[in-house]
């Protein structure tokens, strides 16, 4: 008998209404750099289950890895559920169609050993090395998996998919003399192994010229003006706080401004922003939601105009509607809400958008708070250049950039066609007009 | 209440059984041996605007094996708790490390440890598995609904408790053999109030390594709700504050964030060797002498800090570091490979965060140690400046140590009293320049950090804290 198997029986002795199991594998090899050298070389593989469980309107949740002990995870979500309290809305999606997204699952990846791991490793490091000695890699790490999430629940849905990814990471700064430039990453990775090393060299390249030039920083004056985000600030900055805003929990618990906004305009005409879920061959994409939803190209804003908020089961049976496919999570968490694959549209090359610019700053990693309650930004800009007459010129420290998430969404003038891997999506370059910039 | 089968159920083995079985198999191959074995059990309630949002627990179990040969580090773990399963993780972990032989230039030949032996326990006062569901339920309903009851403006609530029950046996090839067990316990209040079409949030947490004694043992629930409500009602209207370079007094919460996250990390010999601002500065003035700034396992100057830690994760028994005293940095911090390539004592600071996560140098307790200054003559004797409390956010550490926080409270000092309350206040600086400036330092401490975890490719339980202290920092402003 399947461990799923072996939960339902155990569910229907308990007398449980409704129940949700969600499964998650996953086998990796890692291999981690640290200080400019191998450090460790890691092998691993888990199963995690989480169990929900609905007695009438009341839910529990539980999760484990220890599959000898089933019964236990029975008891013990069984236990929440009677000791929690009711929730008229609390419950389960229905079985519906789903799409599966073509080719997120690669043989080559899963018959990669941890040797050919090492190999793709030290090839992501010795790159900048190799470029320029006075480079420092604090940290470099490759991770080479293949999992796999099943969702189950009593009303019927039954679902399975198997996905592969390659996933690196590089982090470090330059240092000469006493100077020390600020750190920067690059992250990056793919579905499969063809064509990987392609990718590093291009992150690891664009890593150490990006180090290096900023060395030996300065101060500017203090103006207000032009700022050029990189994919990882305007992540940081905006498409962070924006899917907090649509979050539809959010604005059920009367915690964003976005309430009560459909169909106004809440950006500026160059902003599309839309989940792309389904993209085949992307790592960001999935089929199905942590529900077993389906999940669904969504147009979030269109052309500045919101059209959405994103839902799960419970914010979408509070509104009598269906869920968006929006539910999110593992397998040690109840489903929460989140944007899946966030995408914009572009509207420039990148050599277009600078040539806009007559006096800024480039931004490449935003350290401070975006809060997408009050709208407030504000923080320092690491890694940044002075950019003068289209040109990027000298390297920044010291500069902190602020304003009000909503006004400068209004002030969004171009989007990149250039597109890079962040901790949040796949993401273009950004340019907002009329930023405080303040340096001293 | 035979509803919690996690928090009641007999483990298979016994920890001391498990000690037993991973002793005989710490020697099955050559090269050094950690293996670690831990159990966590974990609890979490939230409620918001006045529903119950979640009731869950969980609980995860493993062995993490670390083998140690020519200088790499083979890493594996196992979810089986059987000397076949054992055994077999460890041999792969062993052929992973001699997969990576001769590819480090930089070699150390040794480790340096100090092994600790026998059963370890924190001090638990109202222990987490001796206080009912149900009463634990009803202080997060409390915490979510009492806001309301204090301030109409306030719109919207969450509340959130987390508890982590910790047990461990590590056994190490040089010597360790430990039970440990561990309690983390924190909990949160958000709050977001609202007029004229403005809305501001407030938040207060509390956080701690023991039971309810020492998670309540300064702020009572009542207390978190009237700060958090206070917070975002005071910013309701509030001025913005002009950017420029001010002279701050910063509460004990600030002075925390400031010692771990823009000090503290910076000191973390992993981040020392890759070319931090501190490299080679051991012995330097690097701040005021009013400064003294510790890293502490198991501080004694307060009780139930969050980042307790009573043996290390590669089985050393952990120190007290003064990184700096007196204004000259004394100490790096390590764990058993950097101590050897510096030379130094190992100070116990590699910690895991789950049995499939390896130990890496992290920080545990990070305070500045009291002066003698009444807190409140500190801002008397404050022509004009800012009071600056709470960390709003942010807070990211950089190798040279320049750094940035939003700030949750402030005030505007002007001949010595508090004028009124600023809001979106950011404050940031190059964190040694700012240790430079301090002036001013009180005789007061407070741990601040309990509620949250410190990120560096995994998560940690850390706590930092201080007395008040008066420096100089540049605030960021909309002006």
């Amino acid at each position: 008998m399947t461990i799923e198997d072996r939960i339902m029986k155990l569910l229907k002795e308990k007398n449980v209404d409704e129940a949700e199991i969600f499964i998650e594998k996953e086998r990796k090899k890692r291999v981690f750099f640290e200080k400019n050298e191998l450090k460790t070389l890691n092998q691993d593989e888990y199963t995690g289950i989480g169990l929900r469980v609905f007695l009438g309107k009341k839910q529990g949740f539980a999760h484990t890895n220890d599959l000898s002990r089933i019964e236990e995870l029975v008891e013990e979500a069984v236990g929440l559920a009677r000791n929690s309290q009711e929730d008229p809305y609390a419950g389960l999606p229905e079985p519906e169609e789903v799409e599966m997204v073509e080719d997120l699952y690669h043989e080559d990846v899963e018959k990669t050993t941890l040797e050919d791991t090492l190999r793709l490793g030290r090839y992501l490091v010795e790159i900048p090395k190799k470029i320029d000695s006075r480079i420092s890699i604090d940290s470099a790490e490759i991770t080479v998996s293949s999992s796999e999430r099943k969702i189950l629940n009593t009303k019927g849905v039954s679902l399975f998919e198997r996905k592969s990814t390659v996933q690196y990471f590089v982090m470090g700064m330059a240092v000469e003399g006493e100077k020390v430039s600020s750190f920067d990453y690059r992250v990056g990775g793919d579905v499969k192994i063809e064509g990987i090393e392609d990718k590093i060299k291009e992150s690891a390249e664009s890593f150490a010229k990006d180090i290096l030039e900023t060395l030996g920083a300065r101060n500017c004056e203090s103006f207000k003006g032009s700022v050029l985000l990189s994919p990882d600030a305007f992540a940081m900055i905006f498409a962070m706080p924006i899917s907090s805003l649509v979050n539809a929990e959010s604005v059920q618990e009367r915690r964003s401004p976005w309430a009560g906004k459909l169909g106004e305009k809440v950006a500026s005409d160059v902003v599309t922003f839309i989940d792309e879920p389904k993209k085949p061959g992307s790592i960001f994409s999935i089929s199905f939601d942590r529900e077993g939803v389906p999940t669904r190209r969504t147009v979030i804003i269109e052309n500045g105009i919101l059209k959405t908020y994103i839902y799960n089961t419970y914010t979408a049976r509070k509104e009598n509607r269906k869920s968006t496919g929006h539910a999110s999570g593992r397998y040690r968490n109840m489903p929460s809400i989140s944007v899946i694959s966030p995408s914009f549209v572009s509207t420039l090359p990148l050599k277009e958008i600078f040539k806009k610019i007559d006096k800024g700053v480039y931004v490449r990693r935003f350290s401070g708070n975006s809060n997408p309650v009050s709208g407030v930004f504000s923080g320092t800009v690491k890694g940044g250049r002075f950019i003068e007459k289209g040109e990027k010129t000298f390297p920044l420290i010291g500069t902190m950039i602020s304003g009000s998430i909503f006004e400068s969404l209004k002030k969004i003038t171009a989007v990149s066609e250039e597109k890079e891997i962040t901790f949040f999506g796949e993401l273009p370059y950004v340019l907002v007009e009329d930023v405080n910039i303040v340096s001293k | 209440m035979n509803y919690a089968p996690f928090q009641k159920a007999q483990e298979v083995m016994s920890t001391e059984e498990i000690k037993s079985m991973l002793e005989e198999l710490v020697d099955v191959v050559e090269g050094v041996v950690q293996l670690r074995y831990h159990s966590r059990k974990t609890r979490q309630i939230s409620f918001q605007n006045g529903r119950i949002r979640n009731v869950e627990s969980g609980r995860i179990a493993g062995v993490g094996v670390r083998v140690w040969v020519n200088g790499i580090w083979g890493f594996s773990s196992t979810t089986d708790i059987s000397k076949d399963s054992i055994y077999k993780t460890i041999k792969g972990a062993f052929n992973s490390a001699k997969m990576g032989e001769g590819l480090k230039e930089k070699v150390v030949d040794r480790l340096t440890t100090r092994p600790k032996k026998g059963v370890l326990k924190v001090k638990e006062t109202r222990p987490l598995e001796k206080i009912s569901l149900d009463e634990k339920i009803e202080l997060v309903r409390r915490l979510d609904e009492d806001p309301r009851k204090i301030s109409n403006k306030v719109v919207s609530t969450f509340s959130r408790y987390t508890e982590m029950i910790d047990e461990k046996v590590i056994v190490t090839s040089y010597g360790t053999s430990v039970i440990y067990k561990d309690s983390k316990v924190d909990a949160v209040v958000y709050v977001v109030a609202s007029s004229n079409g403005e809305m501001e949030t407030g938040f207060f947490s509390v956080g701690a390594t023991g039971g309810w004694g020492e998670l309540f043992r300064r702020f009572k629930p009542e207390d978190m709700v009237e700060e958090a409500v206070k917070i975002a009602v005071n910013k309701l209207g509030a001025k913005y504050p002009e950017g420029g370079v001010y002279t701050v007094v910063l509460h004990p919460s600030l002075v925390g964030v400031l010692a771990h996250e823009a000090i503290g990390h910076t000191v973390e010999a992993d981040f020392v060797l890759s070319g931090s601002i501190v490299k080679g500065k051991i012995g330097e003035k690097v701040a005021s002498e009013l400064i003294t700034l510790v890293d502490s396992p198991n501080p004694q100057i307060e009780e139930g800090a969050s980042g307790i830690l009573l043996v290390d994760d590669e089985g050393v028994d952990p120190m007290e570091v003064k990184v700096i005293e007196n204004g000259i940095l004394k100490s790096y911090l390590h764990d058993s490979e950097s101590s050897t390539i510096f030379g130094v004592e190992n100070t116990g600071n590699a910690r895991a965060f789950s049995y499939s996560d390896e130990p890496i140098i992290r920080m545990r307790n990070t305070y500045i140690l009291p002066g003698e200054m009444d807190p409140e003559e500190i801002i008397s004797s404050t022509k004009e400046g800012y009071y600056l409390k709470g960390l709003g956010g942010g807070g990211q550490a950089d190798a040279n140590a320049e750094f940035m926080f939003g700030v949750m409270e402030a005030w505007k000092i002007e001949n010595g009293k508090l004028a009124y309350p600023v809001k979106e206040v950011t404050i940031s600086g190059q964190a040694f320049d700012v240790l430079s400036s301090v002036d001013m330092v009180g005789n007061d401490f407070m741990f601040t950090l309990g509620a949250g975890y410190c990120g560096k490719h995994q998560p940690a339980k850390v706590d930092a804290g201080g007395p008040h202290l008066r420096c100089k920092v540049k605030i960021g402003g909309r002006k």
